[in-house]
């Protein structure tokens, strides 16, 4: 048996109820290694180009890594991947939690599905056994009741569950797949994909732990980490949450407001995360939230989790549902103009008991809210609603109805590029690029990832490479890792920036195909730096793995993506950011008369397709390039 | 030596190092010609952080503080 990994990969064709166990050889495991890249393998390997994103014929996967499930922080994740219902591309999205170390012990490193069941099931895996279940009882839940009728029917409150809500069987664009009813594989609407296919879930039990071939590495590094923690730049984070990220981005101007009109937001402290610390975490009225307030994944040292427990005359706060990311109190919050934050957690927890991802479906209603402040939209559009911004009790409203596909919540449903185009107007105000909405890091502030939104294979994406502001003299010594030493201001660009920007974008590629987290693995900030990585995965699987190898790992997950999406027609075309970001300045306070320069970004997106082997033509992957990363097949 | 009241604000897990009560604000009586760095350092700041001096961010640690003025401290921004 291999170390660290089962070397077995189950393929369940629901059509015809029925599976097969795959166990690539050793060589497989250490070209892909898991997460993201295993799951374009197959989706390249086992769908034609213009697949139906919501047909039977396309292929969902969910994988963990070779080392998900060894007991260090940051290593219980695993990632979805199909084409996209919301972008047309490649789809993919990471989700931590417990799921993701349950598979790995109950025999499984991956899951791939194919067809349609003829009506709902779930999925049953106990310890390398394989059973398709009716769900046509759970179908139409919320994820909290459905999740606890799978444990009671099952008999083992230890079964972990991952899951779409209704959101996924209403076919909602940006539909997420939930993991303990409380986060999500939110990005590119896979939780639609699992819906047309009538999985409702996959629940899982294992017992059996994967050997580790040198436990004395492993466990240094992993006393390291836990000695290291409360001195590192990630203590705050597991503290006050990504929340913590509203009051830098406020004073650097990067707060999305009014839809990405402005950078700065008068309200911003009303959706802090001091402030969600202080009143609304479960136990902040007896001081003890920092205990009841946070939760965390298998394993994890740093506990980021919120868990929110709070009530007023309108809404009652299920802290089951967990609690608002920095990107939720964007997106519900100031992209909206809404200082309310027992709202903004109501909408929270609606989209983790419908399954719908916070960030898509707050930016289309902001993006909504505009376009009804502009006058594009008027009350007999929205079927009566007043979307002025600052409306929370419409913003709460709304969120339910899109997650029901009722009313004009069924035209936000699709998203805001498709909604734009259903009604034949707004256009203007969409923050999207490959139709997916922008997360809450303004590229006028940090310029390097709009680069990286612009070219990431399935839209804008915030994980997907280092942030501007971290490339900084403090990190130095973890740079140089990557070869990056010329330390520059968030929002200077040149040929070096693209260098950090590609080389990062990498590194956090190759941490989506390892499945880490990217607040406990990374090349800056993070408690564990690449090298660190490195032998995090050598000391698990018995390999000598080296950062270089990491980073063309990452370079070939990349490529895969691309390749995927150059199959599909999507290139150069759609490598752009949203066009009011050229077109329009930003108004207020550090952010005011901000706009990118078109011609200048243009030409650092040449020197990227450059640098990344690429057609500067087209935006595809040559076949040389394909060919070096031992990606000679998807050429052929 | 004259001093000059400095009004402080800090962010995130350095709050930690005032009281719960105070929720990261506090006044400091410094020297004269004191510098941002000097108030990292009179909180052993050790964290990799940004900084704000009456909002502005894009200062030097040797920026010289004046009487009446706000110092903000917090995480860099990254992702999340």
């Amino acid at each position: 048996m291999p170390n660290g990994y089962n070397g077995k990969i189950l393929h369940v064709d629901l059509t015809n109820r029925s599976y097969t166990i795959e166990e690539p050889d050793e060589s497989f495991y250490r070209k892909y290694m898991g997460g993201s890249a295993m799951g374009a393998y197959y989706l390249l390997n086992n769908t034609s180009a213009g697949v139906d994103a919501l047909g039977p014929e396309n292929v969902l996967s969910f994988f963990a890594s070779v080392i998900t499930g060894a007991a260090v922080s940051g290593q219980s994740r695993l990632t979805a991947v199909a084409k996209s219902p919301l972008t047309d591309c490649i789809g993919d999205s990471q989700c931590g939690g417990f799921f993701p170390a349950e598979l790995k012990w109950a025999g499984f490193d991956g899951i791939v599905l194919y067809g349609k069941a003829d009506s709902p099931v779930y999925l049953w895996i106990k310890n390398g056994k394989v059973q398709i279940r009716d769900a046509g009882h759970i179908w139409g839940k919320i994820t909290g009741e459905a999740e606890q009728m799978i444990k009671d029917e099952l008999g083992d409150k230890k079964i972990e569950v991952i899951q779409v809500g209704p959101a996924g069987e209403n076919a909602v664009r940006f539909a997420a797949v939930i993991s303990m009813s409380n986060r999500a594989f939110g990005r590119t609407g896979l939780g639609a994909v699992m819906g047309s296919k009538n999985l409702k879930a996959i629940a899982v039990r294992g017992t059996n732990k994967l050997p580790i071939a040198d436990k004395a590495a492993l466990g240094a590094l992993t006393r390291w980490g836990v000695q290291n923690f409360a001195d590192s730049d990630v203590a705050s984070l597991g503290k006050y949450g990504t929340a913590e990220t509203v009051a830098p981005q406020q004073r650097t101007g990067g707060l999305p407001t009014f839809n990405f009109n402005s950078g700065v937001y008068e309200h911003w402290e009303d959706i802090s995360g001091e402030r969600l610390y202080d009143e609304f975490l479960k136990g902040a009225e007896l001081g003890k939230q920092n205990s009841q307030g946070r939760d965390t994944c298998y394993a994890c040292t740093v506990r980021c989790k919120r868990v929110v427990e709070t009530s007023d005359e309108r809404y009652t706060i299920d802290p089951h549902y967990g609690g608002p990311e920095y990107e939720t109190l964007s997106t519900f919050g100031s992209y909206c103009g809404i200082n309310d934050m027992v709202a903004i957690c109501k909408a929270n927890e609606i989209c983790n008991k419908y399954g719908m991802d916070t960030i898509s479906c707050g930016a289309t209603i902001a993006w909504a809210m505009e376009a009804f402040s502009e006058g594009d939209l008027t009350l007999e559009d929205t079927g009566g609603l007043d979307l002025s911004y600052g409306n929370a009790e419409v913003m709460v409203r709304l969120t339910e109805m899109i997650g029901k596909r009722e009313g004009f919540g069924a035209v936000l449903a699709d998203g805001s590029a498709r909604a734009a185009d259903t009604l034949g107007k707004g256009h203007e105000h969409l923050i999207t690029t490959k139709k997916q909405e922008t997360p809450a890091h303004m590229p006028q502030a940090k310029i390097s990832l709009g680069l990286i939104y612009a070219v990431n294979p399935f839209g804008s994406d915030h994980q997907s490479s280092e942030h501007d502001p971290s490339y900084h003299k403090s990190y130095a010594e973890k740079l140089a890792q990557l070869d990056l030493h010329e330390f520059m201001h968030p929002r200077v660009m040149n040929d070096e920036k693209v260098k950090y920007a590609i080389r990062t974008q990498w590194s956090y590629s190759a941490m989506d195909s390892i499945n880490v987290c990217q607040f406990v693995f990374g090349p800056t900030w993070q408690l564990y730096h690449m090298q660190q990585m490195a032998d995090i995965v050598s000391a698990v699987t018995g390999w000598d793995v080296s950062v270089a190898e990491l980073q063309e790992l990452g370079e070939r997950r990349v490529n895969l993506l691309r390749a995927f999406n150059a199959r599909e027609g999507i290139g150069k075309e759609q490598d752009t950011l949203p066009e009011k970001m050229f077109k329009k300045a930003l108004k207020g306070g550090k952010s005011d008369g901000r706009m990118i320069d078109h011609a200048e970004w243009l030409a650092h997106r040449d020197v990227y397709y450059r640098m990344a082997g690429w057609d500067v033509k087209t935006g595809n992957p040559t076949p040389a390039t394909l060919e070096r990363l031992g990606l000679g097949w998807v050429a052929a | 030596m004259p001093l000059i009241e400095i009004h402080i604000r800090l962010f995130g897990i350095l709050r930690d190092k005032l009281p719960a009560e105070a929720k990261g604000r506090t006044t400091l009586s410094l020297p004269n010609g004191s510098t941002v760095r000097d108030v990292l350092a009179h909180f052993d700041v050790q964290h990799v952080v940004s900084f704000a001096v009456n909002e502005e961010v894009d200062l030097d640690e040797t920026h010289t503080l004046n009487d009446g003025d706000r110092v903000e401290v917090f995480r860099i921004s990254a992702g999340g």
